[in-house]
């Protein structure tokens, strides 16, 4: 019983490793297609912190040249990006009671300024009748990547001469959890409705796109 | 041996199961072969002022590192290393980097130097920084004399094939050490002697230390190998002090709980003998598995995500 005891005390004391915790910044900034008020999609754009970007410029700028070319840049995105397709690119959309991520990115680039690289990649809503109302997050369930918007967090695009302009807000939603399985596979890019054993909670910060 | 080895091989197998979780970049990886995921990712520990703290140091030191690439000054190296050892300190104190193993085994140590704790304690940072100052020459050496390996690689598939292998490699080792000694019935009355403690930290210190590995990237890119080496040496020292830190304070909470569970000793003997061979098979097995995909691709030259 004493072993019992004790060896149930050290596993407790012991749940600390289990925790996972950042090992990268990611930085986004989003920037949104609008044709009067419907989205047509929105530009991802992440920055990354010193380590990573130090990582992909050693590996992928092999001309050592300070820039990625085309051929630079496609290994970038078949080796160090289309992983996150098993993610859902790290993309939640969500509208009204309905989440999802977007099935396929597009235009994906990447670049590099003062040794920092930077991602840029297309998302589109077409087809997906996400109104004028609708917010998007950028999570990673991971818990590998810690993200930090860039300021501002959202710029926008109108098509429509004299179009009107979006109101938006980046703030934590309570209202709308993410539930995300820890423990499943990475190809598991199940969004989970609603809250069942197993599950891990989390509030990523969300930016809300409306109009007035 | 005692029911202390029961405690160490859970432990041990606890700290195992979580040290792949630092490596599963999700950026890493293609299309038709996503990275593993790694097991036990569990609850986040990730937001929050003390990861933004650590992320402050982090950053610092890159900043440093910078600095020191273009004309350094003795201010900018003194404050590189400062930094380093500030970000050990809160590095050491997050989940992982050996703090439960070396409060566990000063939880089994009857009667301590009082040296010890700092002893085990500087070992297992200066193994773990170390170990990563390993992987990253050893990953320098294949990137400069095969070149064709970097352009489907990543550092990380590397770190966990080596750490895995290592691993399968001293799990077998401790497996047959077993079978010899209860082949022989020589079961140990005695408390773990030095050897065999410092043997664990040894196993269990190996797996390179993630933050470790990151500075060294970066002074690498930046073609300052040598100031990297000092950065993880600072920062080594810093996790070096909190896992002591822990080590006395397990010595200074032992006695009375471990005193009582010493009454079952002569009762959990065999027990304790079979639960340790059984958990070493299943962390070799493990390990085995984890790293077989790592190790057929070595063969056939082309190791995939």
């Amino acid at each position: 019983m004493k072993k019992s005891v004790f060896i149930l005390l050290l596993i407790l004391i012991n749940l600390g490793p289990l925790t996972a915790h950042p090992h990268m910044k990611l930085i986004p900034r989003l920037d949104f297609d609008f044709n009067g008020k419907s989205c047509e999609g929105f530009w991802v754009e992440w920055g990354f912190d010193d380590y990573f970007s130090a990582s992909i410029i050693f590996d992928y700028d092999r001309d050592k040249n300070g820039s990625f070319s085309e051929e630079e840049i496609q290994m970038i995105h078949d080796e160090a990006f289309i992983n996150l397709k098993n993610y859902g690119y790290f993309v939640y959309l969500s509208k009204g009671d309905r989440k999802f991520h977007p099935e396929d990115v597009t235009d994906f680039t990447a670049w590099q300024e003062n040794k920092k690289i930077f991602y840029k990649f297309y998302v589109s809503l077409e087809g997906l009748a996400m109104g004028d109302n609708f917010r998007v997050s950028i999570f990673d369930p991971s818990y590998f990547c810690s993200v930090e918007y860039q300021n501002p967090y959202m710029t926008f695009n109108q098509s429509q001469e004299n179009g009107p302009d979006p109101g938006s807000t980046l703030s934590i939603n309570k209202a709308s959890p993410v539930y995300y399985d820890p423990f499943s596979p990475a190809s598991d890019g199940t969004i989970y409705d609603k809250w069942g054993p197993g599950l891990q909670t989390a509030y990523p910060e969300e930016i809300h796109i409306f109009f007035d | 041996m005692t029911k202390v080895s029961i405690f160490r091989t859970v432990i041990f197998l606890i700290l195992f199961v979580s040290a792949p979780v630092l490596w599963s970049n999700p950026f890493m990886g293609k299309e038709d072969s996503p990275a593993p995921t790694a097991p036990g990712t569990g609850v986040s520990g990730g937001t929050g002022p003390f990861s933004e703290l650590q992320f402050t140091f982090r950053d610092g030191a890159a900043s440093y590192l910078n600095r020191i690439s273009g004309a350094p000054s003795f201010g900018d190296i003194a404050g590189f290393l400062a930094v380093c050892f500030l970000y050990g300190i809160l590095h050491g104190a997050g989940p992982g980097h050996r703090k439960t193993i070396v409060f566990s085994i000063f939880l089994a140590r009857r009667s301590p130097r009082w040296y010890e704790p700092a002893g085990i304690g500087f070992l297992s940072s200066t193994l773990h920084a170390g170990a990563a100052v390993a992987v990253i020459a050893i990953y320098s050496l294949i990137e400069k004399g095969i070149s064709s390996l970097s352009s489907t690689s990543s550092a990380s598939i590397y770190l966990d094939g080596i750490t895995l292998g290592v691993l399968v490699f001293l799990s077998f080792v401790l497996i047959l050490r077993k079978i010899v000694e209860m082949i022989r019935g020589g079961h140990s009355h005695m408390e773990p002697g030095r050897k065999n403690l410092y043997s664990l930290i040894i196993i269990a210190s190996i797996i390179p230390c993630p933050g470790a590995t990151m500075l060294l990237l970066l002074a690498l890119y930046l073609d300052l190998i040598f100031f990297g080496i000092l950065g993880v040496t600072a920062m080594s020292l810093g996790m070096g002090v909190l896992v002591s830190a822990v080590g006395y304070l397990a010595v200074a909470g032992r006695t009375g709980l471990f005193s009582r569970l010493k009454r079952n000793e002569h009762r959990v003997q065999l027990a304790a003998d079979l639960f340790e061979f059984l958990s070493y098979t299943l962390i070799f097995l493990f390990c085995l598995i984890m790293a077989w995909p790592f190790f057929v691709s070595i063969f056939q030259n082309h190791p995939s995500v």
